[in-house]
C-alpha cells in the first residue's frame, strides 16, 4: 500500500505515445506487478487496508490475462518494501519520478526473472519463416535470433493501479417490517498506470507508458453496516477492476492482432487461440492497409467478427481458431484482424406492451406502455460454442384499471422481473435467439378512495417467460431489434393497504385473479458497453436483500 | 476517312495488347529478395506479388479473393523469375540461355507449372496494401523454391546445357577450398590446427559436392618448390601457398574463405555473429572470379551454426558466379597453363628458336592463347583448346614434346608437372 505521509500527486498529463500499429502481429509481453495501490488522493487514504489490498486483488485478477507473461517479483524479497519506503521519502511525486524508483530499486531483479525465461519466451517468436530456414530444420536449433531474445527483454511491462477518488455514504432506516436496513454506496474512481522496461546493452530504464481511468459505484442494503458497506464496496472494487481489465485490452501493445489465414464466406481462420486467451464470442475488426495517390499508409477497417470456435494453440501451434462474420466485408486471406475489447455482456433497452389481464369478467386490467431493461452476461466461454448469455431483466410499464362499479379508470403500475438463458443464432448482420426462464410480476393498482385516503391493491407471482427475436447489428457495438416473449403466470392473492393505516391486509382466493400469461411485444436497443458504472447483478443481488 | 480507319485500326491494337498483358503469365511485379540457401537445391525468397483488377466501368470492383489468388500467383512467378533472371547471379547467364528462355517463358510461367517449384510458402503475408483505389493488392510472401527441379526442367527444355552434359564434355570445375592464409602461413597447417576454419571448409565442400563438383583436398605442401623452380613466373607468387596448391592439384579453381565470429551478451547470453568472406579464383591466373561476404543472424547458438549460416549465405552466390565463368570459359575450349623452362646451358638464339617454335605449335592447335609470360629462357602461355582434339593434358604434352624435340634434337625434354590444368616442362641439354 503506497499511502505515504505527503502528498502523491499523480500527474495526469502522461506522454500518451503510443505507436498504431494496426498490422502485423501480437507478441507476447511479459507483465510485473506490485502488490500494491497507489493512493493519489486524501479521500482514497481513508480506505482500510483490507479494501486496499482487495482492491489490489481484484485489479490483478482481471489484468492476468492469457496474454501475458508473468515476471512475479519474488515474495519477501523486501524489493517492494524498498519501493514503497522510496515512494514515502519523495517530497512530490510524478509518474517519471515512479518510473525512475522503480528502475532504482527492483527493475533489476525483473530483467534477471525475464532472463531465466529468455530462452522459451524467445523462441514462441521465431517466425514461420525462421522455422523454415536451414538453422531450424537441418541445424535442429530453436531458431532464435539476439533479435528476438532482445524483443523479449524489451517486452516488458509493470502496471500499478491507482485509486484517486473514493467516497461512501451511508443511509439507515427502518423497514416496514421495524427492522433497521443500512444503504450503503461506494463511489471509487481510480485507474492504472503502466510503464515499460527498455532494456538496451544490459543498461535498463523505465518509462511511463500511459494511464487508464475508470470509475465504478457499488450498492447495497443489508441489515448490518458493515456487511452492507462491504458488499457495496466488492461490488464496485470488481466492477473497477473488470473496467481495468478492457481498459488494459484497448492498450494498442496489448491488443490481439493477428492475419487472417482462411476466409470460407464469412468464416475466417486465425492463428490464435487459448493461447493468447481468445475467448469465444469476443469482437475483432477485420481490415488492411491501403496506399493513396500520394504514398499514405491507413488501415481501412472491413467489417468484424466474432469468435466461433477457439484453438488449442497451447498444445498444437497450428491450431486455428475461427471467427463467424456479424459485418461481413470483402475478405481474403491476409487482412488483419484486430481484437475490439468490451465487456462481456449487452445492455437492452426496450419499449413496447406487457401481457396483463384479469379473471374477473366486469373489471378489465389492461396494460399501457412499458418500458424495460435487460442485462445479457455472456457465458459463451464457459459453454464453448457462442451466442449463449444469462439475461436478467426489469420492465416498468402502465397499466388501467376498469369495472362496471366506476365511472373512472384507475392507473395500476406494472413491474417484471426475469432471470433467463438466452441462446443467439448470428447470420451476418442479423441474429435471431430464443430465450426462456422465470419471472416475477407484480401489479399494483391505486385508487384515490374517499376522503382522502388512497388505496392500493398489490399483487405479486412467479412464473416463467419464453420468447425469441430479431436482431439487426448497426455497428461493432450496437444493434437494433425486435422481441416476441410470452409470459406465463397469475395470482389471485392481493395485497391491500392505505395511506392512511399502515396495516396491509392479505387477501387469497380473491375473486379477482391477475393474469400475466400472454405475449409481450418490444422494440429494443441493444449496446455492448466498454465500462460501466456499476454493476447491475451485483447491484440487484445486493438490493434484493 | 483514312484517319479514322488509322486511329480506329491503332486504339484496336492498343485494346489487343491490353488484354495480350491481361492474360500474359510473365510476373507482374518482378520484385523479390534472396533470403537464404537453405540448401545445395533451396532458396528461400520473399517474393512481392500484384493482384490486378481492371475495371470495366466505374462499377466493377474488384473480387478480394480473386485479387488475392493473382497477388499469390504473381509473387509465385517473382520468385522464380527472380531465380531465373534477376538478383546478381541469376541461373540464365548466357545470351544464348536467355533468348532460349523467352521464346517459352510464357508456358513456363504458366500457373501450373510454377506451383511445382514452390517448395513451401508461408501461410502469411509479410506485407499487405491495397493501393490504387483498391484495384491492386501488393503482398510480400516468403517462399522456399526447389532449384534442383527449375535447372533440371530448364535443361529438359533445352533452355540450358545440362550439368552432366557439361561434365561429359570437360567435367565440372575441380574445385579446391582452402582458407584465406597470410603470407609465409601454411592453409593446409591452418585447416588441420583451427576447428572453426575446418568446419567452414566442411560446410563449403558439402555444399560442392551436393552439387556434383570434384573437390579437391590437397594434403602436402611437397613439390611444390620444384614447381616454383621450374618457372620463374611462378616465383613472383611463391608466398601465396593457397594458389600454388590449387596448381599443383589441378584444380580449376580455387576457393578461400575467411571467418570472424563476433560475440556479445544479451542477458547472461553469449550470442555470436559470423562474417564469412568466400573467394573464388580461377586457378591458372589467380583471377579473382567472385567474392561475397556472408553473415550469419546473431544468435545463442554454437560457432559451427552460425559459421554454416553465414556460408549458406556466401556460397551460392560464388558458386553461380563460377558457374558463369565456367560456361564462359568453356565456350572458348578447355584451358590449361603451359609453362616450358629451358635450361639456360643453352645459347639464346637456341632456347629462342625452340620457344619461338612453341609458340607457334600453341598458336597453331589451340582455339585461343594468351601469353603470359615470355622471357629469354621461359614461356608462359594460357591455352584454349578442342576438347575433342585434345581430351587429355597428356595430348598436349605428346605434341609439345614433339615440337621441342623437332627444334631442339639434343634437348631432353622433361615433365615436372602435368595435370588437368597445369603443364610444366623443363628442357634440358642431353
Amino acid at each position: 500500500m503506497l499511502k505515504g505521509k505527503r502528498t502523491i500527486w499523480i500527474y495526469l498529463l502522461l506522454p500518451l505515445v503510443i505507436f498504431a500499429q494496426q498490422s502485423g502481429e501480437y507478441t507476447r509481453k511479459s507483465i510485473t506487478f506490485l502488490d500494491d495501490i497507489v493512493l493519489a488522493s486524501p479521500s482514497s487514504r481513508d480506505m482500510s487496508i483490507k479494501k486496499i489490498n482487495y482492491t489490489a486483488q481484484s485489479v490483478k485478477r482481471s489484468v492476468q490475462l492469457e496474454r501475458f507473461d508473468y515476471n512475479p517479483l519474488p515474495k519477501g524479497s523486501g524489493l517492494t518494501a524498498g519501493f514503497e519506503r522510496r515512494i514515502r521519502q519523495a517530497d512530490q511525486l510524478d509518474v517519471e519520478a515512479i518510473a525512475d524508483i522503480m528502475n532504482a530499486t527492483f527493475v533489476a531483479d525483473i530483467i534477471k526473472i525475464i532472463d531465466e525465461n529468455a530462452e522459451q519466451r524467445a523462441s514462441e517468436l521465431v517466425d514461420e519463416t525462421a522455422k523454415m530456414s536451414f538453422i531450424t530444420t537441418k541445424a535442429k536449433d530453436l531458431g532464435i535470433t539476439a533479435e528476438n531474445l532482445e524483443q523479449v527483454f524489451n517486452s516488458g511491462y509493470i502496471y500499478l493501479p491507482f485509486i484517486n477518488g473514493y467516497s461512501e455514504t451511508l443511509e439507515a432506516k427502518e423497514n416496514d417490517e421495524k427492522e433497521m436496513k443500512y444503504t450503503t454506496t461506494i463511489s471509487i474512481n481510480g485507474g492504472i498506470l503502466w510503464f515499460k522496461i527498455n532494456y538496451d546493452n544490459g543498461q535498463t530504464t523505465v518509462v511511463p507508458l500511459l494511464k487508464k481511468e475508470t470509475s465504478s459505484s457499488g450498492l447495497a442494503v443489508k441489515n448490518s453496516a458493515d456487511d452492507s458497506n462491504w458488499a457495496a464496496f466488492t461490488a464496485a472494487a470488481n466492477n473497477y477492476a473488470r473496467n481495468l481489465e478492457v481498459a488494459t485490452k484497448e492498450i494498442e501493445d496489448f491488443k490481439l492482432r493477428t492475419q487472417v489465414v482462411e476466409v470460407t464466406g464469412a468464416q475466417i481462420g486465425f492463428n490464435m487461440g487459448r493461447k493468447e486467451g481468445v475467448h469465444v464470442d469476443d469482437r475483432y475488426v477485420l481490415g488492411e492497409l491501403v496506399m493513396s495517390s500520394n504514398g499514405q499508409l491507413s488501415f481501412k477497417q472491413d467489417g468484424f467478427a466474432r469468435v466461433g470456435k477457439v484453438g488449442d494453440n497451447r498444445s498444437n501451434a497450428g491450431e486455428l481458431s475461427y471467427g463467424y462474420g456479424v459485418i461481413v466485408g470483402d475478405w481474403a486471406p491476409g487482412m488483419t484482424l484486430v481484437e475490439y475489447p468490451t465487456l462481456p455482456l449487452d445492455i437492452y433497452g426496450m419499449a413496447g406492451t406487457l401481457p396483463l389481464g384479469i379473471s374477473d369478467d366486469d373489471a378489465d386490467l389492461r396494460s399501457n406502455f412499458a418500458i424495460a431493461a435487460e442485462i445479457a452476461y455472456n457465458i459463451s466461454h464457459g459453454v464453448g460454442t457462442p451466442g449463449w448469455y444469462i439475461t436478467a431483466g426489469a420492465a416498468l410499464g402502465n397499466a388501467t384499471y376498469t369495472d362496471d362499479d366506476r365511472a373512472d379508470s384507475l392507473d395500476a403500475g406494472m413491474s417484471y422481473f426475469d432471470i433467463s438463458v438466452m441462446k443467439r443464432f448470428q447470420l451476418r448482420r442479423l441474429d435471431g435467439y430464443i430465450k426462456g426462464g422465470a419471472a416475477y410480476f407484480g401489479t399494483s393498482i391505486t385508487d384515490p378512495g374517499a376522503n382522502d385516503v388512497t388505496w392500493t391493491f398489490s399483487n405479486e407471482a412467479f412464473g416463467g417467460v419464453v420468447g425469441g427475436g430479431l436482431n439487426l447489428t448497426l455497428n461493432l457495438d450496437m444493434a437494433i431489434g425486435l422481441r416476441y416473449s410470452y409470459y406465463f403466470g397469475s395470482s389471485d392473492t392481493w395485497t391491500v393497504k392505505n395511506d392512511d393505516d399502515a396495516d396491509e391486509t392479505e387477501y387469497d382466493d380473491f375473486e379477482m385473479a391477475t393474469d400475466y400469461t400472454g405475449a409481450a411485444i418490444m422494440l429494443q436497443f441493444i449496446y455492448t458497453p466498454k465500462a460501466l458504472g456499476f454493476d447491475p447483478l451485483a447491484a440487484a443481488a445486493n438490493l434484493a436483500n | 476517312m483514312s484517319r479514322l480507319l488509322s486511329s480506329v485500326l491503332a486504339l484496336s491494337l492498343l485494346l489487343s495488347c491490353a488484354a495480350l498483358a491481361q492474360k500474359s503469365n510473365l510476373p507482374n511485379s518482378q520484385e523479390a529478395i534472396f533470403v537464404e540457401s537453405s540448401g545445395p537445391a533451396e532458396v528461400v525468397i520473399v517474393a512481392t506479388g500484384l493482384g490486378i483488377h481492371t475495371p470495366k466501368n466505374r462499377w466493377d470492383k474488384p473480387d478480394q479473393s480473386e485479387l488475392t489468388e493473382r497477388a499469390k500467383l504473381d509473387a509465385r512467378r517473382s520468385a522464380v523469375n527472380f531465380v531465373l533472371l534477376g538478383g546478381s547471379d541469376p541461373m540464365l547467364t548466357t545470351a544464348d540461355e536467355k533468348s532460349k528462355f523467352s521464346g517459352l517463358q510464357e508456358s513456363f510461367f504458366a500457373a501450373d507449372n510454377i506451383q511445382k517449384y514452390i517448395a513451401w510458402e508461408s501461410d502469411r503475408f509479410e506485407e499487405r496494401i491495397k493501393l490504387d483505389d483498391g484495384n491492386k493488392l501488393r503482398i510480400k510472401r516468403v517462399m522456399r523454391l526447389n532449384t534442383r527441379l527449375i535447372s533440371e526442367d530448364l535443361v529438359n527444355l533445352g533452355v540450358m546445357q545440362a550439368k552432366a552434359d557439361l561434365a561429359d564434355a570437360l567435367g565440372l570445375p575441380n574445385i579446391m577450398v582452402l582458407p584465406e592464409a597470410p603470407k609465409g602461413k601454411n592453409p593446409i597447417d591452418m585447416l588441420r590446427n583451427d576447428p572453426t576454419l575446418k568446419k567452414g571448409a566442411e560446410v563449403i565442400e558439402s555444399y560442392l559436392t551436393a552439387r556434383r563438383y570434384d573437390v579437391l583436398v590437397p594434403e602436402q605442401t611437397e613439390g611444390l618448390n620444384e614447381l616454383v623452380s621450374a618457372s620463374q613466373s611462378l616465383k613472383d607468387v611463391e608466398e601465396d601457398a593457397t594458389y600454388m596448391l590449387a596448381l599443383s592439384i589441378g584444380a580449376d579453381v580455387y576457393i578461400t574463405y575467411n571467418i570472424t565470429i563476433e560475440s556479445r551478451k544479451v542477458g547472461t547470453r553469449t550470442v555470436n555473429k559470423a562474417a564469412v568472406a568466400v573467394r573464388a579464383y580461377e586457378t591458372t591466373t589467380a583471377r579473382l572470379l567472385g567474392t561475397e561476404t556472408g553473415y550469419s543472424s546473431e544468435r545463442p547458438s554454437m560457432d559451427a551454426m552460425v559459421i554454416e549460416e553465414g556460408i549458406n549465405d556466401a556460397i551460392e552466390k560464388v558458386l553461380a558466379r563460377i558457374n558463369a565463368y565456367w560456361k564462359e570459359d568453356l565456350s572458348r575450349g578447355v584451358q590449361y597453363k603451359v609453362i616450358v623452362s629451358v635450361s639456360t646451358d643453352y645459347d639464346l638464339d637456341d632456347a629462342e628458336d625452340v620457344l619461338f617454335e612453341l609458340t607457334d605449335a600453341l598458336e597453331e592447335k589451340s582455339k585461343q592463347t594468351k601469353e603470359i609470360l615470355l622471357t629469354d629462357y621461359t614461356l608462359d602461355y594460357l591455352i584454349w583448346v578442342d576438347h575433342e582434339a585434345y581430351g587429355k593434358s597428356s595430348d598436349i604434352y605428346r605434341d609439345l614434346r614433339k615440337t621441342i624435340n623437332r627444334a631442339l634434337p639434343d634437348g631432353k625434354v622433361r615433365r615436372v608437372t602435368m595435370n588437368r590444368k597445369l603443364i610444366v616442362l623443363k628442357v634440358d641439354m642431353e
